[in-house]
């Protein structure tokens, strides 16, 4: 199976150290495709603005609390799913399904952190740890192809495939 | 299985775009097309014809995929009863994943976002999965959710 890596944007490291806390740029509605990778996110040389809570994507007015301190619960931003995902792909391949959900794993975790360093998501704990877990399960298998693959299954093919000739021998 | 629909205008520029959209989810078909062509000819049920599953030879259990050959080559063949019978969970989930595949895809061609979904059906998955892993290795339920013997 060919390595679903797609060429949708920039690798990882590059999203900017800052952009988790940087204002959000998704507050305008995204309207690029699927293949175009939000641009600005942000720009390399630009200081965060001071440790402020990042408003909303919607950024409804702040309800009235009577009591409330501190800024309004920003809403649940939309692409939390993409980590969670990411996590539960990683953690089906640890235990047993190897590279079949490791690889997407890694590829919906780098998509996850791709949207956090949008600000469409605010999960990027759980999206590493998709990844992590997707590599570890990927190397398992590949560790599992190799040694139990070959030095196993190969012979077993080859018997299989001489099984219907068996009868034929003396 | 190639949902390739032409626009009537903006020909040029916008096709070799699509075509470079869509050329991950068809090599995937490809390779599943591939994979369900050597299920189909080389049967499963024969056996060692495609060795052991690792879980079974070494911890003596059947994981959540043991079966799934054979109940794909039976899905591929029409036989529905042996695919439930080799492996409930993967002939509920295979037809899924085909649609989800086809959903994807056609959102990919027309270059419109993912599919945004809740996160509470990734935790469903991952609960059934292996909710699945411990029920079918439960003596008393192998008979329906186990792994049939091989003839």
């Amino acid at each position: 199976m060919s390595s679903p890596s797609e060429p949708l944007g920039p690798p990882y490291g590059q999203e900017g150290a800052y952009a988790a806390h940087a204002v959000p740029p998704a507050a305008t509605p995204r309207t690029t495709g699927s293949d175009q990778p939000p641009v600005g996110a942000s720009p390399p040389g630009a200081l965060p603005p001071p440790a402020t809570y990042p408003p909303g994507p919607a950024g409804p007015p702040a309800p009235a609390y009577g009591y409330a301190e501190g800024p309004p619960r920003p809403p649940s931003p939309p692409r939390n799913d993409l980590a969670v995902w990411s996590l539960v792909l990683g953690l089906l391949g640890v235990l047993g399904c190897v590279f079949f959900t490791g690889i997407p794993a890694v590829v919906v975790g780098g998509r996850a952190r791709r949207a956090v360093a949008a600000g469409q998501a605010d999960n990027e704990s759980l999206a590493t740890a998709g990844i992590v877990l997707g590599w570890v399960a990927t190397a398992l298998g590949a560790v599992l192809l190799v040694t139990f693959g070959v030095l196993l299954l190969l012979p077993l093919l080859f018997l299989g495939l001489a099984i219907p000739f068996m009868g034929a021998l003396p | 299985m190639t949902d390739v629909r032409q626009p009537a205008a903006g020909a040029g520029h916008a096709t070799a775009s699509r075509v470079r959209r869509g050329a991950l989810p068809l090599a995937l078909a490809a390779a599943a097309a591939g994979a369900a062509t050597l299920l189909v000819v080389r049967s499963p049920y024969t056996p060692l014809s495609y060795g052991f599953c690792p879980s079974v030879l070494f911890l003596g259990v059947s994981c959540p995929g043991c079966g799934g050959l054979r109940a794909t080559h039976s899905l591929l063949t029409g036989d529905l009863a042996a695919a439930w019978q080799a492996n409930p969970l993967w002939t509920v989930a295979a037809p899924l994943l085909v649609v989800a595949w086809g959903v994807w895809t056609v959102r990919r061609l027309r270059g419109r976002p993912p599919v945004s979904a809740p996160t509470w059906p990734a935790w469903l998955v991952l609960v059934v999965v292996v909710g699945f892993a411990v029920l079918r290795n439960v003596p008393a339920l192998v008979p329906y959710l186990g792994p049939a013997p091989l003839p």
